[in-house]
């Protein structure tokens, strides 16, 4: 093993009674966290509940990756699913001069770790706005983004849209140049709303639902040859 | 037959016993967890540092994630931000977390700014917990098992007044929070990396060969185009499943000592090439150094001494 490894193996320092108080505690602390690992993919009841027993501490302490109202940390790096994909958040204002639409996350921006903090932002938002995770909370992040970027742009309403870039159609990305397409060419709006800045902040009016597929302007969401931000 | 079935469990009992007491409280060197704070400090100073340019955008009452608004998405977790209304007092705090941060990678009052730095951290990351991603977990755990250990015997300034006051650390010092710390960033980073292993498997991409390319292909994250590998599937198949395979065996394979080395040099390839194609070099850096709690403390003073060595000859 890695740490005591030097030769002759030094005595043991701590008293009988101290190391079966640590030991308790060391036993009870893994036993949460294994909870919580495990809990990551298709949880049990029986792991649902004992992640809500060791909820507080292990919240608290950030050490479960396990979704509370969106997966924020995606340690399966992708299955393909709606939602494993790129998001784009934009704001298109009404009734001003420059009607220039406030975009998030805005590009290039430096340094890149910034880049993904509005990415997992709008990701997250996009997850939640296209409903994958029920309908209580879809808005939450629609409605502080449009109130601060109708702020930004100094208009009283405007639209939201929420877009999944590449959003792949499964059944039929039978090949690689088929996946690579879809990645550049396919723009799922998952979300649309109308917002009105009203005295106590905005409201948004949600259009249907939408999953139309449209293509993209040429070049705009492109994959450049070359460096290309995260 | 009953008196072997006691005989057996008895023999366990004891077995084990001598194990976990040998595995957990062995004394060991600090210089592990001291290397492992000093590179954990950096990057959360660098995290910490970087949302400065954006503090208000995200954190302000009237900016992208209000608290009132944003509450439900918390998770009833505990951040002293919650309690912030105005940018002055947001910026105030903010940079006296910076020093803090600081402090801790620097190794100044370690064994205090350990554990402001954990409240520091947890706080930004529950705060807004949808600006964060995996990097974050893997840095909570780190800080958490350093707040435990002597993390600034070594490679701080804790260590360099002590010696200008005449008090040489002593070289056979050795502490059994060093291992106990260790050991959970340990055990803590091979249940990661197994996690991330079974929920990779636990959707169809990873089965196929697909998953590399699925990341490759998306346009928003990657740090460079790979798609040319396009007309080379096996390639992107080859990639797939060594990850995978990378991320099944190093749980098992890292505690050999005849396969540690490899498994920490493909490490090394395996969160790259992920950096790479998934753009998240934080993560990678954070596993990276997760992965140093591997090395053993006589290699890091070697690396340490051979190093000072060099500079002095220069």
């Amino acid at each position: 093993m890695a740490v005591p490894e030097s030769d002759p193996t030094p005595p043991i320092a701590w008293s009988a009674e101290t190391r079966t108080w640590v030991s308790l505690l060391l036993f009870a602390h893994l036993f949460a966290v294994g909870v919580a690992i495990t809990t990551y993919t298709r949880p049990s009841n029986l792991q649902r509940q004992l992640h809500g027993v060791f909820q507080p501490y292990l919240r608290n302490l950030h050490l479960t990756a396990l979704p509370n109202s969106y997966p924020y940390a995606r340690f399966h790096l992708g299955h393909a699913g709606e939602t494993d994909v790129d998001f784009r958040v934009e704001v298109i204002p009404r009734g001003v001069d420059d009607p220039k639409a406030f975009e998030l996350p805005a590009t290039p921006m430096q340094p890149l770790v910034r880049l993904r903090r509005y990415q997992a932002l709008a990701n997250a938002t996009g997850t939640l706005g296209s409903g994958e995770l029920g309908d209580a909370v879809p808005s939450i992040l629609p409605r502080t983004i449009a109130a601060y970027a109708l702020r930004q742009l100094g208009a009283q309403g405007g639209e939201i849209r929420i877009q999944a870039l590449g959003a792949p159609d499964f059944d039929q990305l039978n090949n690689l140049t088929t996946i690579e397409r879809a990645s550049r060419e396919t723009v799922n709006n998952v979300y649309e709303a109308q917002a009105i800045v009203v005295p106590t902040g905005v409201e948004l009016l949600r259009k249907a639902t939408t999953l139309e597929i449209a293509p993209i302007e040429a070049g705009r969401n492109a994959a450049p040859a070359g460096a290309k931000q995260p | 037959m009953m008196r072997h079935v006691t005989d057996y469990f008895s023999r366990l009992s004891q077995g084990f016993g001598e194990g976990w007491t040998r595995f957990w409280f062995t004394p060991g060197d600090p210089a592990t967890v001291s290397a492992i704070r000093l590179l954990a400090g950096v990057l959360l100073v660098y995290m910490h540092a970087t949302l400065m340019l954006d503090l208000e955008a995200f954190f302000a009452a009237d900016g992208l994630l209000p608290v009132g608004e944003i509450a439900i998405l918390e998770a009833n977790t505990f951040s002293y931000l919650n309690f912030l209304v105005s940018p002055a007092e947001l910026w105030i705090v903010h940079l006296l977390g910076l020093a803090v941060l600081i402090a801790f990678a620097a190794g100044l009052y370690t064994r205090f700014t350990g554990v402001l730095s954990l409240v520091v951290f947890l706080s930004t990351v529950h705060r807004a917990p949808m600006i964060t991603g995996r990097t974050e977990v893997v840095l909570a755990m780190l800080l958490l098992y350093l707040c435990l250990a002597p993390c600034g015997r070594r490679f701080s300034l804790d260590a360099w007044l002590a010696s200008r006051k005449g008090k040489r650390p002593d070289k056979a010092e050795l502490f059994t929070t060093a291992t106990i710390s260790t050991r959970l960033i340990q055990i803590h980073l091979c249940l990661l990396v197994l996690m991330m292993a079974f929920s990779q498997l636990s959707g169809e991409t990873w089965w196929s060969g697909d998953g590399i390319w699925f990341l490759i292909t998306r346009p928003q994250s990657r740090l460079i185009d790979l798609t040319g590998l396009e007309s080379s599937p096996f390639v992107v198949d080859f990639l797939s499943h060594l990850l995978i395979g990378f991320e099944l065996l190093f749980p098992i394979l890292i505690w050999s000592k005849l396969f540690r080395p490899l498994m920490l040099a493909l490490g090394v390839f395996i969160w790259s090439l992920l950096a790479l194609i998934t753009g998240d070099l934080t993560f990678t850096a954070a596993m990276l150094i997760a992965s140093l709690a591997f090395v053993g403390p006589e290699t890091v003073l070697d690396v340490a001494r051979s190093r000072r060595t060099r500079v002095a000859t220069a």
